[in-house]
């Protein structure tokens, strides 16, 4: 049934998956969020039993929602195209953008507290459209660097006025 | 400084964390101050101190210190530097931040001096690039010299890199110059740089067209609005007579805002006038205030032509555009290059525009009922997300553009020229997805022109993708000249090739 693959895979493109620690990243800010929900749950179940239900919901999307960051992850990849970036991702709403490096307009490389320990940094490239969702995150430091030294190098050698 | 050079890595003025916790300093100070005057001169009698006054000075000096030391740390992470080709800034303790402008792209560089900055001798840089609201780049503080020089140097590079690709245009030119020092609210001194496009040669404009007021009157009668205040005034009189207040809170403030609206149509319509010659079209329209718009013909990016419902006996239509860097017109009454013109105007409009906006093709998507030779349609699976206007929509392509046609109720043609489109999209929903449908969309410039086609089958939006990535990468090399990449074009074509297997490669768990 999944057939619509075929519009985002191929076989000979160079497809790059982002770093696997970034499924770590998102677990365990998952964890970090249902955690204290949980907690919460507990001790009003002690009073009311009835919270039991709050805290079950709050699992369940804890235990679904480790299982979709991975398929998550798994769905972004990038491929380094002669004259575009290509980004896909997304399992539910899929999407796929193709942004030619000589729309660059400039490159923001970030990474906060959680990344930075996990070794990844996420790469945005904006061009004159706000539409354009060239965000890439999880990867790994040096790739990062190198990707961003590298767009800005093809949006040089590439440039395209408005 | 005499410790610049250009490439290295430089820290800001080591007075900037002063000033940045100076400005809270300031603030809690001058609570203080007013607070005890106040109080002195007897206006207020409650001392916000409590007669505790070593408590309010111990805690003053706690904020004032831990405010510098902020700003110290975040000095200290910040550093700044001027490489052959990028401005780039470091920043951030926590989330650290590194980000890059080339000077090709920089629209303008301004230097702000606000009050207490300007006391210690020290100015911002600020940078702006063509993009989003959040383009700018802001290097503070630098001492005033030093500032000079740096505003001196991006401007010099930036001359550089324009003049040695000459047709990439600057941007930006229909900028206020209201100076922008948002870092304490005090008196700003400003000095602005902006890269001007070259100044527009003084041929005679032409008049294209001129709302008449009737048809104002009668186009502003003809729309969502007037139905809806002419039934809601009859309701509006009977809840008054009858005293019924529910029914009074409930519309009154419906009835107000969609009369307002209908107001600042008329007055923002009357007078309407469209000039226009071979670089630039001058819009003038106002009736207690005249205004006036100026677009420089280079910088459309997107045209839309559109028709409600209501104006399609009299043929009436009304063509909006998304124009690069200029910024956004707030009023939506308003932004349009026409707002309501004749099908003879509206040609003459798209004749001015230039030979990239395919009128033919324009005025057949405008008006055709349904898809004719030429333009593809959408699948019949299509109708389960679109009942109403699935049979209407499609697309065309000419050889410099993309028509668009929308909208069985309001009709809509949407034009966007290959060597304009920022970047390309395919997306799929989970009901999409059932019905083996995808959307395509073309990133434009900001503006209320957003062009798309929705509901086309999987194979179609593939097609139309790969095949759009080429005629934009084609487009963008003969007008701007680009050398072509020396790597075969191998990618593209491999994103119609077969599904992979290895999707699931990162499935949890590994």
């Amino acid at each position: 049934m999944d057939m619509t693959v075929a519009l985002y895979d191929a076989g000979d493109l160079p497809w790059r998956p982002v770093s696997t620690r970034l499924v770590r990243v998102r677990r365990l800010t998952a964890v970090a969020i249902a955690t204290p929900l949980l907690i919460a749950f507990a001790a009003a179940t002690l009073a009311t039993s009835w919270f039991w239900i709050g805290a079950a919901v709050v699992a369940v999307t804890l235990i679904w929602a480790w299982w979709f960051i991975g398929r998550q992850v798994a769905a972004i990849s990038y491929a380094e195209l002669p004259e575009e970036l290509v980004i896909r991702r997304g399992r539910i709403f899929r999407s796929l953008v193709s942004i030619p490096y000589g729309r660059l307009q400039y490159a923001d490389m970030a990474s906060g507290p959680l990344s930075r320990r996990y070794g990844i940094a996420s790469v945005t490239i904006h061009t004159a459209s706000p539409s354009s969702s060239g965000s890439l995150p999880g990867l790994e430091l040096p790739e990062a660097e190198a990707l961003r030294e590298r767009l800005t190098a093809l949006g040089e050698a590439q440039r395209a006025g408005l | 400084m005499s410790d610049f050079h250009e490439g290295v890595w430089t820290k800001f003025h080591p007075l900037t964390p002063i000033l940045r916790g100076g400005v809270m300093a300031v603030a809690a100070v001058g609570y203080v101050v007013s607070q005890q005057v106040d109080r002195i001169f007897g206006s207020d009698g409650a001392d916000p101190t409590g007669g505790h006054w070593l408590l309010a000075a111990a805690g003053l000096a706690v904020v004032l210190v831990l405010g510098v030391v902020a700003a110290w740390i975040s000095w200290q992470a910040a550093s700044f530097r001027l490489s052959p080709t990028n401005v780039e800034l470091r920043s951030g303790v926590v989330r650290k931040q590194h980000r890059q402008v080339r000077y090709d792209r920089i629209q303008a560089v301004d230097i702000t001096r606000p009050l207490l900055a300007r006391i210690f001798g020290l100015s911002a840089v600020k940078i702006e690039a063509a993009g989003g609201s959040d383009s700018s780049v802001t290097l503070s503080f630098l001492a005033d010299g030093l500032a000079q020089h740096v505003r001196e140097t991006i401007i010099g590079r930036t001359h550089d890199s324009r003049s040695s690709h000459p047709a990439s245009a600057p941007a930006v030119s229909a900028r206020s110059t209201s100076p922008d020092g948002a870092l304490v609210s005090s008196p700003v001194e400003s000095e602005e740089f902006h890269v001007e496009a070259a100044p527009a040669r003084p041929i005679p404009e032409a008049l294209i067209a001129r709302i008449p007021a009737a048809r104002v009157w009668a186009a502003t009668a003809m729309s969502a609005n007037a139905v809806f205040v002419i039934l809601a005034v009859p309701a509006v009189i009977v809840a008054f007579i009858t005293g019924n207040l529910a029914w009074l809170t409930f519309l009154g403030p419906l009835f107000l805002g969609a009369g307002g609206s209908l107001l600042g149509r008329l007055t923002g319509w009357m007078n309407f006038e469209v000039h226009g010659s071979p670089d630039v079209i001058r819009v003038r329209h106002g009736l207690t205030e005249v205004r006036a718009r100026t677009v420089p013909i280079q910088r459309i990016q997107a045209v839309e032509v559109s028709q409600p419902l209501l104006w399609r006996p009299l043929a009436w239509w009304r063509i909006r555009v998304n124009v690069a860097g200029v910024e956004q017109e707030e009023n939506t009454n308003t932004d349009a290059l026409i707002p309501v013109g004749s099908q003879e105007e509206v040609v003459r409009i798209l004749t001015v525009l230039g030979p990239t906006w395919p009128l033919p093709d324009v005025l057949a998507a405008m008006t055709a009922e349904e898809t004719g030779p030429g333009m593809v349609g959408l699948p019949r699976s299509a109708r389960w997300l679109d009942p109403l206007s699935w049979r209407r929509r499609g697309y065309a392509v000419t050889d410099t553009a993309v028509v668009i046609r929308t909208g069985r109720f309001t009709r809509a043609a949407v034009v966007v020229p290959h060597a304009r489109i920022q970047s390309s999209q395919v997306q799929q929903g989970p009901i999409e997805r059932r019905l083996d449908l995808a959307s395509v969309a073309f990133h434009s410039t900001l503006g209320p022109v957003l062009p798309s086609v929705d509901h086309l089958s999987t194979e179609q939006a593939r097609t139309l993708l790969n095949e759009q990535i080429q005629r934009s990468s084609r487009a963008r090399a003969h007008e701007f000249g680009i050398p072509a990449p020396s790597l075969p074009r191998a990618g593209v074509g491999a994103l119609r090739s077969q599904e992979d297997g290895s999707s699931d490669e990162f499935a949890p768990g590994r």
